[in-house]
């Protein structure tokens, strides 16, 4: 597919001159600077940009490039790289379009960089009130917008060739416990938006707002409310402060308009007295009927009924078909913080195969006044930027950590709005403190092969189609395996740390692949050095 | 209204007394804006008059609308002008150069009319000078506001009579009857309750009525913003009490030092946060404000919760030293008694907002320094 040719610059440039007068019709303006609903359809395909935040709408961070190989790797070099003004954690999913990557930062800055020479072609600098870890995913690129949901609850609407503000709209209900941290998805004319909350006192939620004004199309609770069914899986009121928050990304299978989501812990995190029952949808996946006016549930799967350890299944939802028993099959896999691995029928939810990728320990227990060890901690497991799937291997690869936590809750827990709503506090980490990047053969659900990492590993997959998987490291290193063997075949040190997941994209002839790397924020391990080059972009290719 | 009629007929009032006498040069304000309302009426009772007779000829019309120029180019637009030439703004400024506009409107459409050769353009020009002076007047709008020289008249120092008795509206009457002021607005009438007659003038608007101790008072619609005004006057004469002081120098000294070793990797050295929260300035103190967070919850954030990868293992010395940090970053004053180490039923009264009187060494970011 050409992108950057003059016509479409044209057009770009006409665009920018339509808005200034504010007559043009949508549609007239979005040719060009942003993906269209064509191109987000057919993303899966589509080696010559990144235009959802895991490449496509299955959520799997696959890309069918081919010049970068096993043989080939040794001589990737950083070409460029941007430091980020705003230093923190860093999470963000690159999108690359039109030449352009566009990136945030933990506090919600939006940088667009020329892909080729890492050139800062606009910054959006938000900066809100932060209620919680600051933590950003990245940004929806649609409509000729950028769209970026903040700290502080709004959506933001920024023209995607100036960065100037569009418009600017407060989408959750409370402003004292709800927030965004995932990045926007565009599908069919929405924008599909999830709320955090799960450990401040909301519950959660998926939206979708209209990416022209930011009004709201729908809404789907992730607690059923009175007469839902589900409902009586809260004792009492318990379920107005259930949690199950949408922190992360989501998987859509089109052909059918399912939605697939894996829904946050409930709240209070370590008390479960005050929530008797298995706390629906909380640690669920769900498969929403989004075809309709309003979302309708097709099915849910309970990882962890009750959870009193925020072991929430935080990893994105990959939608892939896989062979099962010599049988292709349409498979979803999940993850969560207590270090299971999943993979389910994506038709009906039904379980396919589990494997426990952590260290597990203490599993059966309640946080109680004394304290209790359990294993995972709550940064355990396998955290928010999840796996990747290989069609030809048929292997799934996802990092994940293991670290045990010492748990005390004092049996009773307040409100306070604003604050944590924990029912005890964030468990004490008592080690080891290690990762793995796990290899899973989704026929068997045994493992193909694991390297051990010293410290946990977080940074997510990436898998191009010559057998190369890659992932970065907290100690800034980032690393392409063979994916066969489980071979490290390369290793470059970025300079800080890595919690985000990489992209890869071809442009004049060349594959490169982009990952984000910064501070460790939350995810600091004594066994960390504190040595760190600050946030930044890097991006790699061959000479 | 009727309520409100039975009350003043309660207190023997008189409503609707003497029309105020048509103003000499020098006059107070009161009396030339009186002197203007009465221009305004007699402006109006002159075409209106003409409008009622049975005349076919134009000639009564026109030497009413002749007569009606003379009342109000002459009088009113003279005498609105005369209050509005002296100062650049008084609370009835706006107001009456809303109405002198509407005057000067008045004229010209009545020059029109003695223009016009058919009956009904003459009317129509009448009526559009009617309009005029009415505005002019003033009407009751949609809040119970009158606009106008009337609106002025009741709202204002205008409408306070020469000789009457006026005192600060700040404050509860020291004598009656007494007009209550504050910045030349007018607040309130307060007269004795009681048999006794008192005359108000015609155009004295009174929005509430009340009775307060032994005194009517009649409340003008200009009472909101006058309690308003006094308010803000308070707070800007009385210096703000300052923060109680919860902790000593040495306290927050150690607590810096236990901060920069636990929390600052995750709140910062310049505690704006970094993966976490800021925790002291403006965005944190304007958070804690809207979210209504006491000491207490404070304490219980820091003492139950962090530092985040190992709760509760400083400390309650240590805690109190944190604490102690915190609040002097966060401007709170120091002082001899130490932050406790324990809680305190009273740290549940006490709210986290930016503390009064301040002066932040750090103005962009809203922190103090520990010194």
């Amino acid at each position: 597919m050409i992108r950057s040719n003059g016509w479409k610059r044209l057009l770009a440039a006409a665009a920018l001159l339509s808005l200034a007068s504010a007559v043009a019709p949508a549609t007239v303006r979005a040719q060009g600077s942003t993906p269209t609903e064509q191109d987000f359809m057919h993303a899966s395909t589509d080696t010559s940009s990144w235009i959802l935040p895991a490449h496509d709408y299955s959520g799997n961070r696959y890309a069918a490039l081919t010049q970068i190989t096993p043989k080939n790797v040794l001589e990737l070099k950083r070409v460029w790289k941007y430091q980020l003004s705003d230093d923190a954690p860093t999470e963000t999913a690159p999108i690359v379009w039109n030449g352009t990557i566009y990136v945030t930062s933990a506090h919600d800055h939006v940088y667009a960089l020329d892909a080729q020479t890492g050139k800062l072609k606009w910054e959006y600098s938000d900066n809100p009130h932060v209620i919680a870890f600051a933590a950003n995913r990245g940004i929806a690129l649609t409509d000729g917008n950028v769209y970026i949901a903040t700290l502080d609850g709004h959506l933001v609407a920024l023209n995607a060739e100036t960065g100037k503000k569009v418009w600017d709209k407060v989408e959750v209900a409370d402003t004292s416990n709800s927030f965004f941290t995932m990045a926007p998805v565009p599908y069919k004319g929405m924008l599909l938006l999830g709320v955090s909350n799960g450990d401040w006192g909301g519950i959660g939620n998926i939206s979708a707002f209209d990416p022209k004004d930011g009004h709201r199309i729908w809404q789907w609770n992730t607690v059923p409310g009175p007469g839902e069914p589900g409902h009586d899986t809260w004792s009492g009121d318990s379920w107005k402060r259930g949690g199950a928050a949408v922190w992360s990304g989501v998987a859509i299978d089109p052909a059918t308009n399912t939605l697939y989501m894996s829904l946050g812990n409930p709240q209070p995190d370590f008390l479960g007295t005050v929530r008797k029952g298995a706390n629906l949808y909380s640690n669920s996946m769900v498969a929403l009927d989004i075809s309709g006016a309003k979302p309708t549930l097709k099915w849910h799967y309970q990882f962890i009924p009750h959870d009193t350890h925020d072991w929430d299944p935080a990893m994105p939802p990959v939608l892939f078909t896989g062979k099962v028993n010599g049988h292709e099959e349409k498979l979803v896999a999940a993850a969560d913080k207590a270090g299971n691995f999943w993979i389910l029928d994506a038709a009906t939810g039904r379980l396919v195969h589990k494997a426990v990728v952590s260290y597990q320990q203490g599993q059966g227990t309640e946080p109680d006044a004394a304290g209790n060890i359990a294993c995972p901690n709550t940064n355990g497991g396998v955290e928010f930027n999840g796996g990747a799937f290989d069609p030809q291997t048929n292997v799934f690869y996802v990092p994940s950590v293991s670290e045990c936590g010492l748990w005390k809750s004092p049996g009773r827990v307040t409100y306070i709005a604003g604050q944590f709503y924990l029912g005890g506090s964030f468990p004490k980490l008592v080690g080891p403190n290690t990762g793995d990047f796990n290899a899973i053969n989704v026929s068997t659900g045994r493992f193909a092969w694991r390297y051990n990492f010293n410290l946990p590993a977080v940074g997510g997959a990436l898998v191009t189609s010559t057998g190369l998987v890659f992932t970065g490291e907290l100690n800034g290193d980032f690393d392409a395996f063979d994916a066969e063997s489980g071979r490290l075949m390369w290793r470059y040190d970025t300079g800080s740390t890595i919690e985000a997941p990489p992209s890869a994209f071809m442009m004049g002839g060349k594959e490169y692949v982009v990952v984000a790397s910064g501070q460790p924020g939350n995810q600091m391990v004594p066994e960390l050095s504190k040595k760190n080059d600050g946030s930044m972009i890097s991006v790699f290719a061959l000479p | 209204m009727l309520r409100t009629l039975a009350l003043v007929a309660a207190a023997g009032l008189l409503l609707g007394g003497a029309a105020p006498a048509p103003a000499a040069s020098g006059s107070s304000d009161h009396d030339t804006a009186a002197a203007a309302l009465a221009d305004v009426r007699a402006a109006i009772t002159t075409i209106v008059s003409a409008e009622n007779s049975t005349a076919t000829s134009p000639v009564p019309y026109h030497r009413a609308a002749r007569r009606a120029i003379a009342i109000v180019d002459g009088g009113a637009v003279a005498r609105v002008n005369h209050l509005l030439d002296r100062r650049a703004t008084e609370p009835w400024t706006a107001t009456l150069e809303g109405a002198n506009a509407n005057l000067l409107g008045a004229v010209a459409s009545l020059r029109q009319a003695l223009r016009e050769r058919q009956m009904e353009d003459y009317q129509l020009d009448v009526t559009t000078a009617l309009a005029d002076l009415e505005m002019a007047l003033g009407r009751t709008s949609q809040t119970g506001v009158l606009g106008g020289l009337r609106g002025a008249f009741s709202t204002t120092t205008l409408g306070v009579p020469d000789g009457g008795r006026v005192v600060s509206a700040c404050g509860p009457p020291s004598a009656v009857p007494a007009y209550g002021t504050i910045d030349g607005r007018l607040a309130y009438l307060a007269l004795p309750l009681g048999p006794a007659r008192v005359t108000v003038g015609p155009d004295f608007g009174v929005q509430r009525l009340a009775v307060v101790g032994h005194r009517l008072m009649l409340y003008t619609a200009a009472a909101d913003e006058s309690a308003a005004l006094c308010r803000k006057v308070a707070a800007a004469s009385d210096p703000p009490p300052a923060a109680a002081a919860l902790y000593t120098l040495a306290q927050a000294k150690a607590g810096e030092a236990i901060f920069a070793d636990k929390c600052v990797a995750c709140h910062g050295v310049n505690l704006q946060g970094t993966a976490a929260p800021a925790v002291a300035g403006t965005a944190f103190l304007s958070g804690a404000k809207q979210n209504t967070w006491s000491l207490s919850d404070l304490r219980a954030i820091v003492v139950d919760n962090m530092p985040f990868s190992d709760p509760g293992s400083l400390t309650p010395k240590q805690y109190a030293e944190v604490m102690a940090f915190l609040l002097a970053s966060n401007c709170y004053p120091a002082g001899t008694t130490p932050f406790p180490e324990h809680g305190q039923a009273s740290f549940a009264a006490i709210a986290i907002a930016p503390p009064p009187g301040a002066h932040p060494d750090n103005a962009a970011l809203g922190t103090c320094t520990v010194r």
